[in-house]
């Protein structure tokens, strides 16, 4: 037999998020070469106030993407939650009032997203694809433009800091935690399980459709998490305020190794990958690019991340499966 | 109190799988369910794990029965089962897919770590996986994947277990392992249901057996009153009463020469020919490489090194089904998915190998209906999407396709899976005369090995990857029975 | 033998199965119920103004799906979400080469079909070669393209088109708006090339069942990527007369038509699955988006509940038409 300690699970470098903890650290040390004031208690205050709601959104939609499933309306849904939120303020709710109706429309959203995927088992592309073009209208419904606002202590929160710790900061810890706290249930195994191969769970006794839905349903309750803390950090209202969440969140999770594939894949690991992107877009901001280039830079970077850490991703699971066949077979000589 | 198994049949288009079939394990009985390639035998393990239903008969557990075709309850009505397919999931540990089924809990949400470490201890240190229990299992090996496909079904302490095929896999000293474990569940009062083509394993675990031919009962006893030799013939039958075949007796120039051809990294390199106008079959086991190679032939596979192709004397060339088309071969896949452009009329799917070619002309209305004329398709009209035919025709017009390119090589894997008697004998007769007229050299591999000895006038009999005996009806070896004892004596000799 | 046998003649067909059979009977069946309804909820609504107005608007969007047709014909889940940005970058790179100018329309337009048709080939390369979802992959390109043409906006002064686009846009010949005219012919050309081109009968065959192709012997990436490859230059194409259409020309242009081109294949009766469908279906489809829109607007409906119901209405189309197994 082969001693334990040989074949350890996964060594860090075969380890799904290992590229993008590359990628983070090496652009985070070009970043604050370039942009020194980026790490300035105000700027790291800034900088993730902008970015919490993308880094948040990104569990959500690692979480759909390790059921083998995905959700094109992740940008209309945290957008439809921004104007809720700013309209609901308007209308004189208090805070608490907010947040707890904006958590149960992100739970509808995400229940009916659910209930397309997991019951009515339409494609999860074609089927989000369609809803985000309700919840758009919906958003436009309820505000056309740009404009409104929400409690300005809240904001003041949202922006602050707590012993130094930027409060952005600490509000993705705790979605971290959570999310360690999710890992640990029952219901992300049969996830993992429903993602890494449907029919293969279902003769294994899985209830597929329900565990679908219920991802769908819980990326919704993190989609209006992080719509609130979005909301709170800009502190109006804007219909197309998340648009672009839809693709970057889809991006950071592959680059930050959850597989389309399914069943693989970790929270942290996606929001590495959003944070490469955010970062990337911050270091052509230092290089002196003219913002007008931002976008296009970034879509450039994205796309080569994407495929860097595709095959990347290959060629590290095709040399630790030679490693461990070898290892396997040695031991079997020996036996 | 027992699994009872009542006149269940299945049927699947025109082919009947499984037909008014009966049989019933005991607690404590190990039952043999024994046949060749393609008589049933996986049909009626699914139809008791509730994955398959069957069209009519009934299945019961101690009494209750089998309502509601979903492998979730057949599991709750104390079925066990390995899938021949296996049913790990393989981004998950071996320790996660064995105690999927009842994963031990916290607070009703969170799993409970330090129970499943414990349980995984206990459930694969008898399979000596316990060690490999965090790890990834695509990451393990064959045999050690089907152990494990055997803890995770004995996991639940089902009343009675289905093992499909599970020891075809497996290395000798695997095999000590899966006997202690069977044992053991036999002892505690459990019933299993054998399925299997090892004849010494069978007589090793099991006191009963029933034989499937064809998808019908032909035999049922006690293992101990049956020869190998009455069981074989049992399994492969009598050959049938089937229209001889005209075939060739001339030793025809060579068409098709193979050399070199390695399917996988390790298997050793495998050579053959085949004749103009010679009909040759592969057949064994299934998946021991008989697909593999025709698919390498058809474009659609890479060899695993250097490989030399020659057709009529010209090098075949590799990984284009374009280009191979271009060379002069035809394929016919059996892969249903891959077959038919289900909703594109039967015209589109005849010319579909014409379109691509530079110069090629495309074959005309005429053309189309007098080669599906010559199988006797039974169509309403070439503008039909062709899904709109039974399967056997679809498949029919498939083999038409490519009597218009008038190949070299035609290629055909398990060309009459799925279709009846009277469509099958049709497509027998076309590639006959296709190896008579034009001279093409035909490669066919089927599941089914009376359909290999009737149209054949040679078969290689493959294992692992090459081949390991050939029949052939000049020298008046080739039989059903021969065929099922090479393969199967060889599974007793591995 | 039965008479069925070797048959390839036209069969017998009784009134209702000619009807049913009778191409594009059922968008065809809806227009004319759209129409009527039209006509006794809104008196303006069979006025010739309006009816050209709806035509105009119809062909522009006729056009704008041209491409998207032809990808979704590829199947696979092809969908291409580089239209909008396509058609946006085309109008901004004619309207800040050409301008008002009509001698330096041919350059600039050839220009813009290029860099449509070079947009479109690594849509192709990308779906081919990663072996990503098209979603993503067009998305990520009209990310990038979107960023290109900011940009290139910023060191353009805005412009009103020329004249000759100005007339291709908006004016009439003989009473029939030149897009109409436009959509005509490009519906004939994409319908012989669908029907009676190789590479068309090859596109079809692709997406009604890519590995069947392949085994069949069609080249699936020459196919895949030149549809791709053909989508943007037409959108590309499209973006040219949009600029002639709207009159002017902003970073936003050509967004609503990604959705509105994919809600119009689908209405046409093309398969989500791929492999069946066509262009005059999408240009019918197209025709009944723009009547729905001109009623929705007669009942007050602005664009965000235009938006809503175009997503209904894809949701009830896919839930009718395509499940799946798992």
């Amino acid at each position: 037999m082969i001693p334990a300690e040989t074949i350890r699970p996964t060594p860090i470098w075969a380890h799904s998020a290992f590229p993008a903890l590359v990628l983070v650290t090496i652009s985070m040390g070009l970043a604050l070469v370039l942009n020194p004031g980026l790490l300035s208690p105000f700027g790291l205050i800034g900088w993730s106030a902008s970015q919490i709601g993308l880094w948040i959104a990104v569990l959500a939609q690692a979480m759909v993407i390790i059921g083998r499933s995905i959700d094109l309306s992740v940008g209309a849904a945290i957008s439809l939650l921004n104007v809720v939120a700013v309209t609901l303020a308007g209308l004189g709710c208090s805070t608490l009032a907010v947040i707890a109706l904006v958590l149960l429309a992100g739970l509808a959203v995400g229940t009916v997203n659910g209930l397309l995927v997991g019951y009515l088992r339409l494609n999860p592309l074609l089927a989000t694809f369609s809803m985000s073009f309700v919840l758009l209208g919906l958003a436009l419904q309820i505000q056309p433009a740009p404009g409104g606002s929400v409690a300005f202590e809240a904001v003041a929160v949202m922006n602050g800091a707590t012993w130094g710790c930027p409060n952005a900061l600490v509000a993705l810890g705790l979605m971290l935690l959570l999310w360690r706290v999710l890992t640990a249930s029952r219901f992300m195994l049969l996830l993992r399980a429903v993602g890494s191969d449907p029919a293969r769970a279902f003769n294994s006794g899985v209830p597929v459709g329900r565990v679908r839905a219920q991802a769908f349903a819980i990326a919704g309750i993190i989609n209006a998490v992080a719509a609130l803390c979005l909301t709170y950090a800009v502190g109006s209202g804007d219909p197309l305020l998340a648009q672009p969440y839809t693709l970057l969140t889809i991006a950071g999770a592959i680059i930050g190794g959850v597989s389309l594939a399914g069943g693989e894949g970790t929270g942290p690991g996606a929001v590495l990958g959003v944070m490469f992107i955010g970062i990337a877009a911050e270091l052509a901001l230092g290089a002196g690019v003219s913002p007008f280039y931002q976008q296009s830079i970034v879509g450039l970077i994205l796309l080569l991340g994407l495929v860097g850490v595709v095959l990347f991703g290959n060629w590290t699971r095709r040399l630790r499966r030679e490693a461990i066949i070898r290892k396997l077979q040695l031991s079997q000589k020996a036996a | 109190m027992s699994l009872i198994i009542q006149k269940v049949t299945k049927t699947y288009g025109p082919v009947t799988a499984v037909n008014e079939v009966s049989l019933s394990v005991a607690p404590g009985e190990c039952r043999a369910l024994y046949g060749g390639n393609g008589s049933g035998k996986s049909t009626i393990a699914n139809m008791v794990a509730g994955v398959v239903a069957p069209d009519s008969g009934r299945i019961e557990i101690d009494g209750r029965p089998l309502e509601s075709v979903t492998p979730r309850y057949a599991r709750a009505l104390g079925i066990g089962i390995t899938f021949q397919e296996l049913s790990l999931m393989p981004a998950l540990s071996g320790a996660e897919n064995a105690l999927l089924g009842d994963l031990p809990v916290r607070a009703g949400l969170l799993l409970n770590q330090d129970k499943m470490r414990a349980r995984a201890a206990e459930q694969l240190a008898p399979i000596g996986l316990d060690r490999l229990a965090a790890l990834r299992v695509d990451l393990l090996q064959t045999g050690q994947k089907y152990l494990l496909e055997l803890a995770k079904a004995l996991y639940l302490r089902p009343k009675y277990i289905i093992i499909d095929e599970l020891t075809t896999t497996l290395h000798a000293s695997e095999v000590e392992l899966f006997s202690r474990l069977l044992s053991w569940h036999l002892v505690q009062g459990g019933g299993a249901l054998f399925v299997s083509h090892r004849l010494d394993e069978l007589r090793r675990f099991c006191s009963t057996i029933s034989v499937l031919r064809n998808g019908e009962l032909v035999a049922e006893g006690a293992l101990a009153d049956a020869s190998d030799r009455q069981l074989i013939e049992w399994a492969g039958g009598a050959e049938q009463a089937s229209p001889v075949p005209v075939t060739q007796d001339r030793e025809a120039e060579t068409a098709l020469k193979v050399l070199n051809l390695r399917l996988d990294p390790v298997s050793p390199p495998l050579n053959l020919h085949c004749g103009k106008g010679e009909i040759l079959g592969l057949g064994g086991l299934p998946g021991q490489g008989q697909k593999a190679l025709l698919r390498v032939l058809a474009g659609l596979g890479n060899p695993a090194g250097p490989v030399e192709l020659k057709l009529n004397g010209r090098d075949l060339p590799l990984a284009s089904p374009v280009a191979s088309a271009a060379a002069g071969v035809a394929f016919v896949t059996g892969d249903r998915d891959e077959a038919a452009m289900g909703i594109r009329s039967i015209r589109e799917n005849m010319i579909a190998p014409f379109l691509a070619r530079p110069g090629a002309s495309i074959p005309n209305r005429d053309a189309l209906t007098r080669a599906l004329a010559r199988l006797s398709t039974r169509y309403a009209g070439l503008d039909r999407p062709i899904n709109s035919l039974s399967g056997g025709n679809q498949q029919k017009v498939l083999v038409a396709r490519c009597l218009l390119a008038q190949p070299a090589l035609l290629v055909a894997e398990d060309a009459t899976k799925g279709i009846d008697v009277a469509a099958r004998a049709d497509v027998h007769r076309l590639l006959r005369e296709m190896a008579q007229e034009w001279g093409t050299a035909v490669l066919v591999t089927s599941s089914d090995d009376l359909e290999l000895v009737e149209l054949c006038d040679r078969v290689l009999v493959m294992e692992g990857q090459s081949v390991r005996a050939e029949l052939s009806r000049r020298k008046g070896n080739l039989s059903v029975d021969n065929l099922v004892a090479a393969y199967m004596t060889q599974e007793q000799a591995a | 033998m039965s008479s069925l046998t070797g048959t390839d003649m036209p069969q017998r067909l009784s009134l209702a199965a000619s009807l049913r059979g009778l191409p594009h009977a059922a968008p065809l069946a809806v227009i004319a119920g759209l129409c009527l309804a039209g006509a006794m909820i809104n008196p303006g609504f069979l006025t010739q103004g309006n009816i050209v107005g709806v035509l105009a608007a119809a062909a522009m969007l006729a056009l704008a799906s041209a491409g998207q047709t032809l990808v979704i014909l590829s199947g696979n889940q092809g969908y291409d979400l580089s239209v909008g940005s396509v058609m946006t970058i085309s109008a901004l790179l004619v309207s800040g080469i050409a301008g008002a100018s009509d001698a330096a329309l041919p350059q600039a337009a050839l220009l813009a079909l290029a860099v449509g048709a070079l947009v479109g080939l690594l849509n192709g390369l990308g779906v081919h070669f990663l072996k990503l979802y098209p979603l993503i992959v067009t998305l990520g390109v009209s990310f990038a393209v979107e960023g290109i043409g900011l940009v290139y906006a910023q060191t353009r002064a805005p412009s009103l088109p020329g004249s000759v686009l100005e007339t291709l846009g908006v004016g009439s010949i003989m009473g029939l708006p030149w897009v109409v005219v436009m959509a005509l012919l490009v519906a004939l050309g994409l319908t012989l090339m669908l029907r009676r081109s190789r590479f068309g009968q090859m596109l079809y065959m692709v997406g009604a069942n890519t590995r069947a192709a392949r085994a069949a012997g069609v080249p699936v990436a020459r196919i895949l990527i030149g549809t791709y490859l053909l989508s943007g230059l037409l959108s590309a194409f499209a973006g040219i007369l949009l600029y002639g259409f709207a009159g002017s020309v902003n970073l936003s242009l050509g967004a609503p038509y990604t959705m509105m081109s994919v809600t119009a294949v689908v209405i046409g009766g093309a398969s989500l699955a791929g492999g069946r469908g066509s262009y005059i279906g999408t240009c019918l489809g197209a025709l009944i988006f723009a009547v729905l829109t001109n009623l929705l607007i007669s009942f007050g409906f602005g664009v965000a509940l235009r938006y809503v119901v175009s997503g209904l209405v894809l949701l009830v189309v896919l839930s009718v038409t395509s499940r799946e197994k798992f």
